[in-house]
C-alpha cells in the first residue's frame, strides 16, 4: 500500500544528555529522579 | 536611516558595503518591537533584547572577518513553538509557561549558524491549534491591517510580526494551514514546504504527519533565501526526507515569465458556500494576471476536497491526543500538587488547568477517534480518505505542474466572531487542509485587497518541487505591486530607547 519499506538507522550511540539538564524543568525531582505522589497504598 | 522594512537582501548588501552592522539592524527592529508591540499586534510572547545583541556582535565578527553567509547578521523571529536553549519556549500554553529547553531545535540551531539574529519569540494559538491566535494561552494577537482584526493563525504572532516590520523574516508552523492563512490575512509571503523538507526535531509536536516549518517573509526571494537555510536532511528527524537540496534562489528568474508552465484551477475552489465575493474576485484576477504571463490554465476537479476537514478533523486531534501525553505535571510542565494529591490527581489537575478550552476539546475529540470499538470507523477511514485527496493532487500533477486559488476563503475577520463557534473557525482552513494531508509545498502570496484587507493567492506545488512553486511566485509578485502595499503598523515609527 505504501511504497516505502521501514527506514532504519545505524543503530550508533550518541552522548546523552546529562541527568541534572534533563531533571531542570521537573516540578519536583529528589535524588536525581522525578518526584511523584505515592502510587501504592 | 530606517532599516526595518527593507528586504533580507537589501539588508546584505547594506551590511557587505559596511553601511550598517548587525548591532544596528537588531536594535532597530528591537526598539521597534518594543515601543509598537504592545499597543498594537500583540505579535511577541517573549522579547530577547540581550541575546540577540549577543548574536548580533558575534555576526558582527563574522562580518569583519570576511564572513559572507547569506543570512548572517539578519534579524528574526521564532515562533513559540520551535526550542531554544535557555530561552522560555511556551507552544502558546499555560502548561508549558516556565518551560526552558536544555537544547536547540535542529532549525533553531541551522539558523544560529547561518548567523541570524534571534529577536525574540512570537504568539500563536495554543500548541498550534487554531486559525485566529486567540486560543493563545496568554492573550491574542491582531492584525497589523486593522488592529480589530485576528491576525489568522495559528502562527499569527508571526505572520503580524513580518506584516508589522518587526522583522524581515519569521518562522512558523504549518499543520492543516497557519503559515498560510496567517500568511494571506496578514498580507505577507507564507510558505509551507513538503513534509518532511525541513527537520521538526526541536518543534513541539501538534500532528506529527502533519506538522511542517516554514517561513514568513515579505518577498519571494527573501523566502527563497530562508529555505535555503533551513530545508535538508536530519538524522534527528526520522521523517526528514533525504532528497537534494537546491539552491532556491537560482529558480527565480529576473524575467516574469511562465511560458510553458501549466496551472490548475480546482472547481471545488471556486464558486462554493463561504467563500467571500471579495476574496473570488481579486483571486480570479490574479490567476488572469498569470495567464498573462504566459501561463497555461486548466479547470479541473480534486473531487475529494469535500471530505478534507472531516479527514482532518480525525487525524490531526488523533495525532495530538497521543503527543500531548506528555504533559502529564511529572516531568516538564505546570503541576498542581495539593497535600495528599494521588498521582491520578496531579495529572487531572495539572491538564484541567494547564489546557484550554479548544486543546481539550481536540484531545477529547482524538482519544474518541482513536478508541477500541470506534478505530476503523473513524480514524482507519479517515487514513484512507486521505490517500484518496492525495490520489486527487497525483492524478492532477500528471497534467499541471502547479494548483492554483485562493488561501482562505475570507479576509481578517474581527476578533471573537468566530470564537464561540468552532466549525466555523475550521472553515477557515478548507483551502488549506487538503494540501496539508497530502504532505505537498503550498505558498500564500499577497495578491490583492477586498475591503482594504489582504488576499493571498495560494500555489501548490509537486511533492519536493518547493523550486517550481516559488518561482511561479516570484513571476507573479515581479510584475504586481500587492507586495509592496505596506499595513498602518508597518507604516508607524518606532520610538528609540
Amino acid at each position: 500500500v505504501i511504497p516505502l519499506r521501514n527506514v532504519m538507522r545505524d543503530d550508533t550511540p550518541r552522548a546523552a544528555f546529562p541527568a541534572e539538564d534533563i531533571l531542570k524543568n521537573a516540578p519536583v525531582s529528589h535524588d536525581g529522579q522525578f518526584m511523584v505522589p505515592p502510587v501504592l497504598e | 536611516m530606517s532599516l526595518t522594512g527593507l528586504s533580507i537582501g537589501a539588508m546584505r548588501d547594506l551590511l557587505a558595503r559596511r553601511q550598517t552592522s548587525a548591532l544596528e539592524l537588531a536594535r532597530q527592529h528591537l526598539d521597534r518591537i518594543e515601543s509598537l508591540d504592545s499597543s498594537t499586534v500583540r505579535a511577541m510572547l517573549t522579547v530577547t533584547r540581550e541575546h540577540a545583541e549577543n548574536q548580533a556582535r558575534a555576526a558582527d565578527a563574522r562580518l569583519q572577518a570576511g564572513g559572507d553567509a547569506p543570512l548572517l547578521g539578519i534579524p528574526m523571529i521564532l515562533k513559540d513553538v520551535l526550542t531554544t536553549r535557555g530561552i522560555r519556549t511556551t507552544a502558546g500554553s499555560k502548561i508549558l509557561e516556565t518551560f526552558v529547553p536544555i537544547e536547540d531545535g535542529t532549525i533553531t540551531r541551522r539558523l544560529a549558524e547561518a548567523g541570524t539574529v534571534m529577536l525574540g519569540k512570537s504568539n500563536m494559538d495554543e500548541f498550534a491549534m487554531g486559525s485566529s491566535t486567540e486560543n493563545s494561552g496568554f492573550f491574542p494577537s491582531r492584525n497589523p491591517w486593522d488592529l480589530d482584526r485576528v491576525p489568522g493563525g495559528s502562527s499569527g504572532g508571526s505572520a503580524a510580526a513580518v506584516g508589522a516590520h518587526f522583522a524581515p523574516f519569521a518562522l512558523g508552523t504549518d499543520t492543516g494551514g497557519s503559515i498560510r492563512q496567517p500568511g494571506a490575512l496578514c498580507g505577507v509571503i507564507g510558505f509551507k514546504p513538503t513534509y518532511g523538507r525541513v527537520s521538526r526535531y526541536g518543534l513541539i509536536a501538534f500532528a506529527s504527519s502533519l506538522d511542517q516549518i516554514g517561513p514568513f517573509t515579505r518577498t519571494v526571494e527573501d523566502c527563497a533565501l530562508v529555505m535555503n537555510a533551513i530545508a535538508g536532511y536530519d538524522p534527528c528527524d526520522s521523517t526528514s526526507l533525504q532528497a537534494p537540496v537546491p539552491d532556491y534562489t537560482a529558480a527565480l528568474s529576473r524575467v516574469p515569465s511562465l511560458k510553458g508552465v501549466r496551472l490548475a484551477l480546482p472547481r471545488e475552489y471556486f464558486n462554493v458556500q463561504g467563500i467571500e465575493p471579495g476574496v473570488e474576485a481579486a483571486v480570479k484576477s490574479a490567476i488572469k494576471h498569470l495567464e498573462s504571463l504566459g501561463a497555461e490554465l486548466g479547470e479541473v476537479s480534486l473531487p475529494h476536497t469535500r471530505y478534507g476537514l472531516a479527514t482532518y478533523y480525525l487525524i490531526a486531534p488523533a495525532e495530538c491526543s497521543a503527543n500531548l501525553a506528555r504533559y502529564d505535571g511529572v516531568k516538564y510542565s505546570l503541576s498542581i500538587r495539593e497535600p495528599g494529591a494521588s498521582l491520578w490527581d496531579v495529572y487531572e489537575r495539572s491538564r484541567g488547568e494547564g489546557f484550554g478550552r479548544e486543546v481539550k476539546r481536540r484531545i477529547i475529540l482524538g482519544t474518541y477517534a482513536l478508541s477500541s470499538g470506534y478505530y476503523d470507523a473513524y480514524y482507519l477511514k479517515a487514513q484512507k480518505v486521505r490517500t484518496l485527496i492525495k490520489q486527487d493532487f497525483d492524478t492532477v500533477f500528471e497534467t499541471y505542474d502547479a494548483v492554483v486559488g485562493p488561501t482562505s476563503p475570507t479576509v481578517a475577520f474581527p476578533l471573537g466572531a468566530k470564537t464561540q463557534d468552532p466549525l466555523a473557525m475550521y472553515l477557515n482552513d478548507l483551502f488549506t487542509i487538503p494540501t496539508s494531508l497530502a504532505g505537498l509545498p503550498g505558498i500564500s502570496v499577497p495578491a490583492g485587497l477586498s475591503s482594504g484587507l489582504p488576499v493571498g493567492l495560494q500555489i501548490i506545488g509537486k511533492a519536493l518541487d518547493e523550486a517550481g512553486v516559488l518561482r511561479i511566485a516570484h513571476a507573479f509578485e515581479q510584475s504586481t505591486d500587492w507586495h509592496t502595499l505596506r499595513s498602518p503598523v508597518a507604516q508607524m515609527e518606532a520610538v528609540r530607547s
